[in-house]
């Protein structure tokens, strides 16, 4: 890791994926690498690291082969020091190994204590947790997205410790891919605290790939001090290269000043109501206002409200979400959705006659698995048989609502799994408001998205808004959306205690 | 930009294309040996002996075709009516069609062919199956019901699989009604590989099949319809007295070396069809297996 900024050029077959010229990699210094996902952060982020493979692609580090690059003293010391904590937390750990095993695995053995960098990530009072899962066998479902998160990151930290207590060596390349994906505002921040704890004692070299532009918000607010130590770099896509741009933090905080606070409807009558508990799983589940803890409320869901339905993570938001579409059965639930009163004996045919596009859609959390991966991109519009969507002109001019008018020909023309992260995200998002439902329910609309993107979604909000319609929405994105929903319209989701 | 790994990137040879591409080269060598057959057949089989070769391979690949066509399209209905019969707690229908199905398969293919056949004689006697082409169909048909229980296995398969994917939900909530979800987005868009695969196993398996019981019913099923009045196919081809001389000059090559040259020039009609039969046979077996591979089905 000898040189501070690397040309790296990577390309699969004849097509050239990423050009990044002068990508700033320092030794003692943390970067932020943001953008749109699935346009090539995580590739340079691989490629920095030498694990990127050389069947699949071509790769050319500050010009030398890379090989060359991946076997030079400086590269294999920064890779041995370091760790590459991956994206997506269910392939990343072995199934094969408990949670505790693989804290203590190969040279993260040599930390004191790996325990305590994973109960420096949990809550005081989520504490009780972490040895339950312990000596779990990582499946998809458990342990949480958001816990495989946070081992994954003390493995990390681990690591770095191991290097604290050493000392002497050369600083460590280590490799963060979109590390809070799954985390909660608290436990985001927590995270970074650490980390930062950690690089104030002994300056290692930092590589942070996320699409998550709230952290900016916060290290600037929180670690401040730190600032000569960070670099803002962006990644984005231009003439079907992913070329690399400083990012200005300032830009992003100037924009998120100016959001204020939309007013709530005044509508007489709630588009979705949701009484008492709801018990599933052999949990209990209540909604409340003003923060954890507080009084049980219905939630409500007014005709051109926005409501933010917030919880930790796993709590179970997502559930929640699929029981009011009528995907999951619950054991307990009492809700009413324009009108219609439905309870847990309510038949799943009755959504589908009555509900399903007509009175209720939802935009899933992962646009990657919501979205038909063999589906045309107008296809996904044209399935859902609205009038308004049979010519393509009229499917350009909604994708025209999220997408630049210049890419539009070229993005007709593809499958959906030929689009980035980000495209999917947006088509799906599109695809929830070309419907014209009374209710909206939005799974983390911000994920997987860029500045630019995610400002042209909250214009898309605003105007679903302004024609009345009713929007649920779960996110993590408590930055942006704590300036703009009234505080009467965010609720939190708690694990109760049966009444 | 001269570095030693650019070539293999950048230069795609016909072996390198073919090489991810088994079932597309079965296909043209399948294509290569009949036509390479049919050749050297004008060359040393008398006229009356090549034609008959030909109806034969005709009448048993369009009758095979025929088979897979029909056993597809009585799978895929199938096994939409059990899926909607599930989803909808349609217990008792549910459970009587599952009864029946199994029932079905409970019969062994070769045995439900032969009785087939029986039916197929019965109705060539009362003259309700007059011409050829009518007799193929019914030979398919019979072939069919012996076969798509495997298309409803694999479109059953498939909707589960997908049903436990989160598109089929978000389109579900989108208000895109089940059969075409079903139909276009699960099968259509995301199993025409597996059925195509299955499709040309089927094949092979009712060229099997069709060979096989009209050899075995070589010996006259009533005696008033024969084989002779039956459509020639390369199974009966084989029963024919000249082709079984041609059968025993193979076996006396196995032991006699010198009787190999006679084999391609004087024992053409037996050999061609043994041939014919065995070469198609490994040839589709290849094809399906090379889907397979290429799909990573």
């Amino acid at each position: 890791m000898t040189a501070s900024r690397f040309d790296i050029r990577i390309s699969a077959g004849d097509r050239l994926l990423v050009d990044a010229v002068g990508f700033p990699v320092e030794e003692g210094a943390i970067t932020f690498l943001f953008g749109e996902s699935g346009i090539g952060k995580s590739l340079i982020g691989k490629a920095l690291f030498g694990i990127l493979d050389e069947s699949e692609f071509r790769i050319r580090m500050d010009g030398m082969p890379y090989h060359e690059y991946r076997n030079s003293p400086p590269a294999r010391a920064a890779r041995n020091g370091g760790f590459f904590m991956f994206q997506e937390p269910s392939s990343h750990l072995n199934p094969l190994l408990t949670i505790e095993a693989q804290l203590k695995e190969g040279t993260l053995a040599k930390a004191k204590d790996p325990l305590a960098a994973a109960m420096e990530l949990w809550r005081d009072a989520d504490r009780g947790t972490l040895p339950l899962i312990l000596p779990v066998y990582p499946r998809a479902y458990r342990p949480s997205g958001g816990e495989k998160q946070r081992i994954l990151a003390a493995m990390a930290f681990s690591k770095m410790d191991i290097a604290l207590s050493g000392g002497g060596e050369s600083p460590g390349l280590f490799v963060f891919d979109e590390p809070t994906g799954s985390l909660d505002r608290e436990a985001r921040n927590r995270l970074l605290d650490r980390l930062f704890a950690r690089f104030r004692l002994r300056h290692e070299t930092i590589l942070l790939v996320t699409h998550d532009y709230g952290m900016i918000s916060y290290v600037q607010s929180r670690h401040r001090d730190m600032g000569k130590s960070f670099r803002f770099m962006e990644l984005f896509v231009s003439g079907g290269v992913a070329r690399t741009r400083e990012f200005e933090p300032g830009r992003f905080l100037a924009w998120l000043g100016d959001l204020h606070e939309e007013p709530a409807t005044q509508a007489p009558s709630p588009v979705l109501r949701v009484e008492g508990e709801i018990r599933v799983f052999g949990r209990v589940l209540r909604f409340s206002r003003g923060g954890a803890g507080g009084r049980a409320v219905p939630l409500e869901v007014r005709p051109g409200e926005l409501a933010y339905l917030k919880a930790g993570s796993g709590i179970g938001k997502t559930t929640v979400a699929k029981i009011i579409v009528g995907l999951l059965r619950a054991e307990h639930f009492r809700f009413e959705i324009d009108g219609v009163r439905l309870g847990d004996v309510s038949p799943r045919s009755y959504w589908r006659k009555h509900l399903w596009g007509k009175k209720v859609t939802m935009a899933f959390q992962h646009a990657d698995e919501a979205l038909n991966p063999r589906a045309g991109v107008g296809d996904t519009l044209r399935i859902l048989g609205k009038r308004s969507l049979r010519r393509g002109a009229d499917i350009d001019s909604a994708l025209s609502l999220l997408f630049d008018s210049r890419e539009i020909p070229e993005l007709r023309e593809k499958k959906v799994w030929q689009l980035s992260g980000g495209q999917k995200q947006r088509l799906n998002l599109l695809r929830a408001f070309a419907l014209e439902t009374p209710l909206i329910i939005l799974d983390e609309p911000l994920s997987a998205l860029d500045f630019e993107s995610i400002d042209r979604v909250l214009g898309l909000i605003r105007n679903a808004r302004a024609d009345g319609r009713a929007i649920l929405l779960i996110s993590h994105n408590e930055d942006i959306f704590d300036r703009i929903v009234p505080h009467g319209s965010v609720y939190v989701l708690e694990s109760a205690e049966p009444s | 930009m001269t570095t030693r790994d650019e070539p293999r990137v950048r230069v795609r040879t016909l072996s390198g294309f073919m090489a991810g591409r088994r079932d597309l080269l079965w296909g043209v060598l399948w294509l290569a040996g009949l036509a390479l057959t049919w050749g050297w057949l004008g060359l040393y089989l008398n006229a009356p002996a090549r034609t008959l070769v030909g109806d034969a391979c005709v009448n048993t690949f369009a009758g095979a075709s025929a088979a897979v066509a029909v056993a597809v399209v009585i799978g895929w209905g199938t096994a939409l009516i059990l899926h909607f019969l599930e989803s909808s707690r349609r217990r008792g229908a549910y459970l009587a069609l599952s009864f029946l199905l199994n029932l079905l398969r409970s019969v062994p293919q070769i045995v439900g062919m032969l009785l087939g056949y029986v039916v197929i004689t019965a109705l060539t006697l009362n003259e309700v199956l007059a011409s050829d082409t009518s007799r193929i169909l019914a030979t398919s048909l019979v072939t069919a019901l012996l076969m798509f229980q495997e298309v409803v296995d694999l479109v059953r398969e498939r909707i589960r699989h997908f049903e436990s994917l989160e598109f089929v939900s978000a389109l579900l909530v989108c208000g895109v009604p089940s059969r075409v979800i079903i139909n276009r987005e699960i099968l259509l868009k995301n199993s025409v590989p597996n059925l195509v695969q299955k499709a040309v196993a089927l094949f092979g398996r009712a060229i099997f099949l069709i060979c096989s019981v009209d050899f075995i019913v070589s010996v006259g099923l009533s005696a008033e319809v024969s084989l002779s009045n039956l459509p020639v196919t390369l199974g009966s081809m084989l029963a024919k007295l000249d082709s079984k001389q041609d059968i025993l000059a193979i076996g006396t090559a196995l032991t006699d070396v010198s009787v190999i040259p006679t084999l391609f020039v004087e024992h053409l009609q037996g050999t061609s069809v043994a041939f014919l039969i065995v070469y198609t046979l490994l040839c589709v077996y290849r094809v399906a297996n090379g889907l397979m591979e290429r799909y990573r089905l």
